[in-house]
Formats: structure tokens, C-alpha cells, sequence
């Protein structure tokens, strides 16, 4: 059931979604080949130029934003619409379980941001990757320098150097999307506890809960030993960051599981369509 | 014949409203049955109460043997008093969930009727006429082979033409073995299609009955009674 | 499309008396096979359960009788449907006479407006 579920999830959103992405990959192309084409030039480009090329990066930034912007509205607007809307009398009549009917929505929507995200991360990659070509074309740039030395310091600084601490920053960001995506759901559900004035019920949840989450996890990596690294002047900031990628990862783990779980279980009891 | 519906007990509280007070009902397989009552009488409930969509206060409720659940939902199709489906769907879409969900779901059966109406199974649900919408939603629960079918208000606001569609495609569509629960306001429209009636008032059954009994005890329709005794 | 069916009777024995008619007035052939129950019941605008019953209830009393594969058909006994249509009529004719005596007339009295009535 499970699979009907989640093929027919798609079926209602692919459109949307890989719309949205494909643009944000396109727009990251024609970024890729305009940052070639003036790659180097720009000293010789009269100032007219010079501002529209800035306002098209400006503008390429805040489609990017718009685009990831779009993409959670979109999985949002169509949770709540699919689930607690007349729509649900559909959903919920359906023969599954409340579990695998919130389950198959919960993680088609995760799916979407994922690859939203990794839609921003092949765009960006298109227009830095047009100036890293034209400057090992050029000679301007050392591939093996700029690698070895600028990019692992970097890494190494944030804490996600090597193959374990990659694999760690990749799992944070799934983690943290997850978590993200849940508390919106979880609110929502919060706000079907309200017999009236449901949806504001739900935005005044979501706030309550990115308020606590933050304070608690704040609070949580500070006595978890964080705090008394930033205090002394010899810590290294790999250290300090992926000790506390670490502990907000268990937070955000433990986290989204009572979330989860009482997403369904407040649906489950406590569903009232209008 | 076992029963099909089993309620016992059956209290329904929101809030500081009680919309069922200990209901007890049984309803058999084969029979067409008018879920009759005054708006806030307690039909919608008790409906959402046997659709899954409603958790009882307290009391217990069986459809074919199963407390209500993934199987009651397998074998109940469940016409909604308002417009229900995903506007950007085509009808062909939704008859696909439906042959995927449904294992009862006569897809034939469905573009048959649609073929009648002539309306193009490719046209997107929100492009339809209020009309057509609810038409298509009624051929879509009229085209599964299940065993309780629950239509709440089917004929609510429609004209006569659209009524008579209705009242139509239930009957040509009725499995003897099945049973129909239609709740409505409008008692003579449906009067003559029912077996028996069961009317809620204030949150309990006040008469369950067969419509041709009371005809021949009270020598008057359903509907003038209940306009009499119950002034609805 | 419906039958018309009052609505302070019980409808069970309006479609039988209505069935009844249609086999006395021809509207039905004796040995013509009848529409199913379905179509009978979506024709009528009745619930198929109440048509089921009305079509047993003549097959008891031998007006009809259905053949397993092929359907249910009318009585080929034309001594049968003269008989039916005799109780019929009678049946109208007694109310006719209740009536007729209530506004206090004579067996003669009516016999001669009926014969008027007749030549109109």
C-alpha cells in the first residue's frame, strides 16, 4: 500500500517540482556561459555593463532563493491541501493506514527538497565551475593548488574534511531538511486540534516550535561542552564545528521522530474535516 | 445474513457538544436505507464515524465483521456532501487511482457511464461544471462493487433533471447484495427508492423502519410523518 | 419516467397493482418477456429490492414465471389475465357502486345514467 501511496504522490507533484528545478539548473548554464564569455574582460567593460552583469547575478541569487523558497510552499500548501482540506475525504478513505497515508506524503516531500538541493548545488556548480575552466584555461589557477591547500583548509575549518566528515555533512543536511519539513507538518497537525481558525492555529505552532527547537538545542550544545570551547582562545574551529553538527544532528534526529510519530498519532485520533 | 453495520453504544462528543448519544444500530446486507434527520440531527457523525474520518467518544462500530480500519475502507465507497477530488487531475487520472486502490473499482462500468453523460475523461476536473463535478464523483463510487455504500446528500442542491441522473444511476447500478445508507433532508425525492429509514434526532435514533410499513401503519408517506411528528 | 405512485400507500403493492394493469392492458403480451429487475425499477424510479418482491408476488399468484437463463415472461394463460382483469375491474366497480349509493341512488337509477353516460 505503501507503494500505490508514494507512485501516486509523484503522479500529483513530479510537474511541479521538476519544473522548478529544471529552471534552476538552466539558470545556472546560462550563469556558467555568461561567467565564461566576461570571465577576465571585465576591466574593459564600460560601467552600463558592468551594472547589468551585476544585476543579473543579483537577480540569478534571488531566483535561486525563490526557487528553494517555492519548492518547500509548494510541498507545504500540498500536504495540508492533500490531508486537511475536502480533499482528505479522499486521502483519508483510501484503505490504509494513517501511518502510511502520512508516511508516503511526509517522505515524497523530503524526496522534493532533497533534490531541490541538490538542484541549487549543480547550478552554483555550473557558474563557479565557468570560472575554474576559464582560469585553468587561462593558467590563472592551479587546479591542484587551489584543491589541495584553499578548498581542504576551508573544509577542514567547517569541520567536514575527509571522507567521514563529507559524509557527515551530507547527512546533517538531509537530516536537517527533514527537520525542517517536519516541523511544518507536525505544526499543521497541532493546528487540527483547533476546531476553528485551523491554519492559524498552525502558524502559531510552527513559531512556538522553531522557537523551542532552537532555544533547547542552543541551550543542549552549549552544556554539551560547546560553550566552554568557544571560551578558550587555542580551540580549533574544526573541532568546534563538528562538534556541534554532531550534537545538533542527534538533536534533530531525536527530534523529528516525536514529531513524526505525533504528527500521526494527533491525525489519527484527533482528524476533523470540515 | 450477518450483519454489515454493527453499532453499539455509539456517544460522540465535541467539545461541549454531544453529537451522538449512545446509538445502537444494525444494518443488514441488501437493503437501501435513508439516513434521515433535520441538519446538526447527527447524520454527518455518524457517517464520518463509519468512513474512518471521525474517532468515536466512546462505543463500538463494526462494518462486515472488522472494527472501522483498512478493511471496513476496502469494502465501504463513500460519497462526500461536498467536492472532494484534486482539481488538476483529469477524470482518467482519478479512475486510475481508484483501479489502483480499489480492488472492487469496475473501471468499464465507470467509462460507460461517463461515455453516457458525454463528458471527455481527459478534462481536468477544476474545468468541469459544478454539475458535472458531482456526477463524475457519483460515477466513481457507483462504479465500485463494494459492500456499504454511504452518499451523503447526493441530491442536496440540485436541480430535478440532475436528480433524477442520481436517483437513476443508483438503482441501475444497485448490487442486490450490497447495501446503500443515502442521508438526505429532502425525504420525498428519495422516498420511494428506500427499504427502510432510520431517522436521528438530537443525536439518537428516533425510528428505524421500513418505509412501506410506515406507509401502511400511519397510511401516510415517510415524509408527511416526519413532517408532522418531527417538524422537519 | 416514474410510475407516478401515490405516496401514502405502500409502494410495494402500487407496483404489483401497477404491473397488474400493464399485463390486463395488453401493455404486456401474454408469453412477452419482461425487462429486468434493474430496468424495471430505474423505469419505475423504485428500489429494485421493492420491484424484486412486486415481480415474486406475481410469480406466486402465476402471473408471470421466470426461466432461469433467459428472463422472466408474462403468463401465456389468456384464461388467467381475463380472470384478473375480470377481479380488477370488479374491484372498480364496487368502489363505483359505494360511491354511487352514498349519493342515494337506486341499482336502477345508476343503470340508466351509466347507459347515458355510455352513449356520450
Amino acid at each position: 500500500m505503501l507503494g500505490k501511496l508514494l507512485k501516486h504522490e509523484f503522479k500529483a507533484t513530479w510537474k511541479y517540482f521538476l519544473a522548478i528545478d529544471a529552471i534552476t539548473i538552466v539558470l545556472g548554464i546560462i550563469a556558467g556561459i555568461v561567467g565564461y564569455a566576461v570571465a577576465g574582460k571585465i576591466d574593459d567593460f564600460p560601467p552600463t555593463l558592468i551594472i547589468l552583469l551585476t544585476l543579473g547575478l543579483v537577480g540569478y541569487i534571488f531566483a535561486l532563493v525563490s526557487a528553494s523558497v517555492l519548492t518547500t510552499v509548494f510541498n507545504v500548501v500540498h500536504y495540508y491541501r492533500s490531508l486537511y482540506t475536502a480533499e482528505g475525504y479522499l486521502t483519508f478513505t483510501l484503505p490504509a493506514t494513517t501511518t502510511e497515508i502520512l508516511s508516503a506524503k511526509m517522505l515524497v516531500a523530503v524526496i522534493w527538497q532533497v533534490i531541490m538541493a541538490l538542484s541549487l548545488a549543480t547550478s552554483v556548480f555550473f557558474l563557479a565551475g565557468s570560472f575554474f575552466l576559464y582560469g585553468t584555461v587561462h593558467g590563472a589557477i592551479d587546479i591542484q593548488e587551489f584543491f589541495g591547500d584553499f578548498w581542504y583548509g576551508i573544509m577542514e575549518m567547517l569541520g567536514i574534511a575527509g571522507v567521514f566528515g563529507t559524509l557527515r555533512y551530507i547527512v546533517s543536511v538531509i537530516m536537517s531538511i527533514v527537520f525542517n519539513m517536519l516541523i511544518f507538518f507536525f505544526s499543521i497537525s497541532i493546528g487540527q486540534l483547533w476546531q476553528k481558525h485551523k491554519i492559524l492555529g498552525s502558524i502559531i505552532a510552527f513559531f512556538v516550535t522553531r522557537f523551542v527547537m532552537g532555544i533547547f538545542s542552543f541551550v543542549v550544545n552549549m552544556m554539551s561542552g560547546a560553550f566552554g570551547m568557544l571560551l578558550q582562545n587555542d580551540t580549533d574551529p574544526g573541532r568546534y564545528f563538528s562538534h556541534t553538527t554532531v550534537v545538533s544532528l542527534l538533536i534533530s534526529v531525536v527530534a523529528s521522530v516525536v514529531m513524526y510519530v505525533a504528527s500521526i498519532w494527533i491525525t489519527d485520533k484527533k482528524l476533523n474535516l470540515d | 445474513m450477518s450483519k454489515l453495520v454493527d453499532i453499539k453504544g455509539l456517544t460522540k462528543n465535541y467539545e461541549s457538544i454531544t453529537a451522538l448519544y449512545n446509538v445502537n444500530l444494525e444494518l443488514e446486507s441488501g437493503h437501501i436505507v435513508g439516513l434521515l434527520g433535520p441538519n446538526g440531527s447527527g447524520k454527518t457523525t455518524l457517517i464520518k464515524i463509519l468512513c474512518g474520518l471521525l474517532h468515536p467518544t466512546s462505543g463500538s462500530v463494526q462494518v462486515d465483521g472488522h472494527d472501522i480500519g483498512v478493511e471496513t475502507k476496502s469494502v465501504i465507497s463513500y460519497l462526500p456532501d461536498q467536492t472532494y477530488l484534486d482539481g488538476n487531475m483529469t477524470i482518467r487520472d482519478i479512475f486510475a487511482l481508484f483501479v489502483d486502490f480499489y480492488r472492487d473499482f469496475d473501471i468499464n462500468r465507470a467509462f460507460n457511464m461517463l461515455n453516457i453523460l458525454k463528458i471527455n475523461p481527459d478534462a481536468k476536473l477544476k474545468t468541469l461544471s459544478k454539475g458535472n463535478k458531482e456526477k463524475v464523483q457519483l460515477i466513481l463510487v457507483m462504479s465500485r462493487r463494494a459492500k456499504l455504500y454511504i452518499l451523503d446528500e447526493p441530491i442536496a442542491g440540485v436541480d430535478p433533471a440532475a436528480r433524477d441522473f442520481i436517483l437513476n444511476t443508483i438503482i441501475s447500478n444497485y448490487d442486490p447484495s450490497a447495501t446503500i445508507l443515502i442521508s438526505t433532508h429532502l425525504i420525498s425525492d428519495v422516498e420511494s427508492v428506500l427499504d427502510d429509514v432510520i431517522f436521528l434526532q438530537y443525536g439518537q435514533i428516533a425510528l428505524h423502519a421500513s418505509v412501506d410499513e410506515i406507509r401502511s401503519r400511519e397510511g401516510k408517506s415517510v415524509d408527511a410523518l416526519f413532517r408532522e411528528v418531527y417538524r422537519c | 419516467m416514474s410510475w407516478n405512485l401515490d405516496s401514502d400507500r405502500p409502494i410495494f403493492i402500487q407496483i404489483v397493482e401497477h404491473l397488474q394493469y400493464d399485463i390486463v392492458s395488453g401493455y404486456y403480451q401474454p408469453g412477452q418477456r419482461l425487462p429486468s429487475v434493474r430496468d424495471l425499477a430505474a423505469e419505475a424510479a423504485v428500489n429494485p429490492n421493492t420491484m424484486q418482491r412486486a415481480l415474486s408476488e406475481l410469480e406466486r399468484s402465476g402471473y408471470m414465471h421466470s426461466e432461469r437463463t433467459s428472463g422472466r415472461f408474462i403468463t401465456e394463460d389468456k384464461g388467467m389475465i381475463d380472470e384478473l382483469k375480470r377481479q380488477l375491474a370488479t374491484a372498480q366497480i364496487e368502489v363505483f357502486l359505494q360511491t354511487m349509493k352514498r349519493l342515494g341512488l337506486s341499482n336502477e337509477e345508476i343503470q340508466v345514467l351509466v347507459k347515458e353516460s355510455m352513449k356520450e
